[in-house]
């Protein structure tokens, strides 16, 4: 991130990327500009000292849960298949994903 | 110019539970039916909740303690975020920063190689590339989506392929040991990806290349040729633009066995565009130290104890040592031979034993075992038959190279060696006076053999070939020997 929490037009295309949204060039300075002001909101928050506050990422006070390992029925292949796009002989299909050069 | 390669790797290993890592699908995927063991958890659902496997998380501790980690007693799961169509969920459960184990280390052929890290996480989907009516597609099995995975990170340590095979070899059969992993790199249940680049000193400068991981290696001579390749392309390239490591330009090339290379894969997303972050549907784990200990009772003992024990308690040498320790159910065959009635309480005899067995199990098992592509069926190890032939060598009636030949067979057949040995008349006559009258014999039969002795007392070996001859090869060869120069120097007798 860039300071005082400006997004720059090449860090907001690098989101799009790694999001794989499309964003056209009007809304690329809209959307910086947006994101911008959301990551100033983050700054406010630095200003407070959170020295001894440990990070949290549970509100519950649950530890350890676990499950016994024991298999129990899982779908058919019907059923695993029935939200697909597109399938081929029992398999999910999609467009290729290696392009060997 | 000075290249000094810089290796690491990333082992991936399947833990053989019986159900996945976050829910209650059968982890078996090899030849089974496409898309079969899946669920809303490891199809990637809205709203599936995962719920970590216990043994999945006791044997990947358990993994790290064998590689000399320190467990964390408090440990989280995070979500790694990337697309691609193998990762349902379009993050995958892992560990990054409080993994379950960490600074470990193992030795490999005398050198140390620093383990980083030994973590928990799970398996994607399986992929399929197949050109399906004119267009390139991908096909997408998930029964291999959520299998338990471990995941052991080392210290680029390594400096040369060889060393790599050999680090890789080792945790193989430390994985096996422990019995948590077939650990197959064949069939995938161990995977490989090693990272390679190059310091390259020149001219009083130093350079480091690119970081490249490569992926698809699917054996151990591949991991070393992809190494190899990637260490010479890397230096063709850095001759060629001179390009150096950055944050940003490590890649990810994929080894094509066939062409023996590797080709780019993709650019590497850097760790900070996965967006790690911990994993809210997964409360944190907590290992108290009696539940670390609990589990380190559980470590058999491990291939370099035994060697340590082979060595000095039964007198072995550093090379059968480790033969016999190779393969833990071989190992334990052989130690069965010692926990029986039979064993000798005296110390020598026990030496000798030992090196008799190991001669043995090395020379005849492990051969028939090799030939036949087996494994060792130690209820065919029966610890009466061994010292049973032990005392027929040490008494002289059998020859040792006779024991060898019928260990093999009665292995095969279960039937007791000397009881072969006898059956094939293979059992040698020792008895002096019986050898003393067929060599009477023979020296009468033989008068210009003896003639010769006289002159050459080398040429005594005709005699005794006659003399095995008349035998019917029964005779035990060094008593013959003795016997026959006996009575050519004394022609009286």
């Amino acid at each position: 991130m860039s300071n005082n929490g400006k997004i720059t037009l090449e860090e907001l295309q690098h989101i799009a990327q790694l999001s794989r949204l499309e964003v056209n060039g009007e809304e690329e300075q809209k959307l910086a500009d947006q994101l911008s002001q959301t990551a100033e909101y983050i700054d406010v928050l630095n200003e407070l000292n959170t020295d001894d506050v440990l990070p949290t990422a549970q509100v519950n006070q649950n530890k350890s849960i676990f499950r016994e390992d024991v298999i129990n029925p899982s779908f058919t292949q019907k059923e695993a298949l029935s939200q697909a796009i597109d399938t081929y002989d029992g398999y999910f299909k999609t467009k290729a994903t290696i392009n060997k050069k | 110019m000075k290249i000094t390669p810089i290796i690491g790797l990333e082992v991936h290993v399947e833990l053989k539970t019986d159900s996945k890592m976050f829910c209650g699908c059968n982890a078996e995927h090899f030849h089974a039916k496409p898309n079969t063991h899946t669920c809303p958890v490891c199809l990637g659902m809205p709203g599936a909740l995962p719920v970590p496997n216990k043994k999945a998380c006791q044997w990947c501790v358990k993994l790290g303690l064998a590689l000399g980690c320190t467990v964390n007693e408090y440990s989280f799961f995070e979500r790694k975020n990337y697309f691609y169509p193998d990762l349902s969920k379009s993050y995958q459960i892992t560990q990054y920063q409080k993994p379950f184990t960490v600074n470990g280390k193992i030795t490999v052929q005398g050198q140390e190689i620093r383990i980083n890290r030994a973590h928990m996480e799970e398996d994607t989907g399986k992929s399929v590339h197949m050109v399906i009516n004119g267009e390139e597609s991908t096909l997408l099995d998930f029964n291999r989506s959520g299998v338990p995975l471990v995941e052991i990170v080392s210290e680029p340590d390594i400096v040369l392929s060889i060393q790599a095979k050999e680090y890789l070899l080792k945790i193989q059969q430390l994985i096996r040991y422990l019995g948590i992993s077939n650990a197959d790199i064949e069939k995938g249940s161990m995977r490989c990806e090693p990272t390679v680049n190059l310091k390259i000193e020149d001219n009083g400068k130093t350079f480091y290349t690119p970081l490249s991981e490569i992926k698809n290696v699917a054996s151990l001579t591949g991991v070393q040729n992809a190494i190899d390749f990637e260490i010479e392309r890397q230096t063709q390239a850095f001759k060629e633009t001179k390009e150096v490591k950055n944050s940003k330009n490590k890649t990810t090339r994929g080894w094509d066995a066939d062409k023996a290379r590797t080709f780019l894969q993709r650019e590497k997303e850097g760790s900070a565009d996965y967006r790690y972050f911990p994993e809210p549907d997964i409360p944190p784990i907590e290992f108290t130290p009696a539940e670390i200990e609990e589990i380190r009772m559980t470590l058999p003992e491990m291939s370099e104890q035994k060697i340590e024990k082979y060595q000095t308690i039964y007198g072995l040498s550093d090379y059968d040592a480790k033969l016999l320790a190779e393969d833990q159910n071989f190992a334990a065959a052989y130690e069965a031979l010692f926990d029986t009635e039979f064993v000798s309480k005296d110390q020598d005899t026990l030496k000798v034993f030992a090196k008799f067995a190991a001669n043995l199990f090395l020379g005849s098992i492990k051969t028939y075992l090799n030939e036949t592509q087996e494994n060792i069926d130690s209820s065919k190890i029966v610890a009466k038959y061994f010292w049973d032939l032990f005392n027929s060598v040490q008494n002289k009636e059998l020859s040792s190279s006779v024991a060898k030949q019928v260990t093999t067979e009665s292995y095969k057949t279960g039937k007791h060696p000397v009881e072969i040995a006898k059956e094939m008349g293979l059992i040698q006559v020792s008895d002096s006076n019986q050898i003393e009258k067929i060599a009477k014999e023979v020296v009468v039969a033989n008068p210009k053999a003896v003639q010769d002795y006289q002159k050459n007392p080398m040429s005594i070996g005709f005699l005794i070939g006659q003399l095995m001859r008349a035998s019917g090869g029964s005779a035990n060869p060094q008593v013959a020997k003795e016997i026959l120069e006996k009575l050519l120097k004394n022609p009286t007798l």
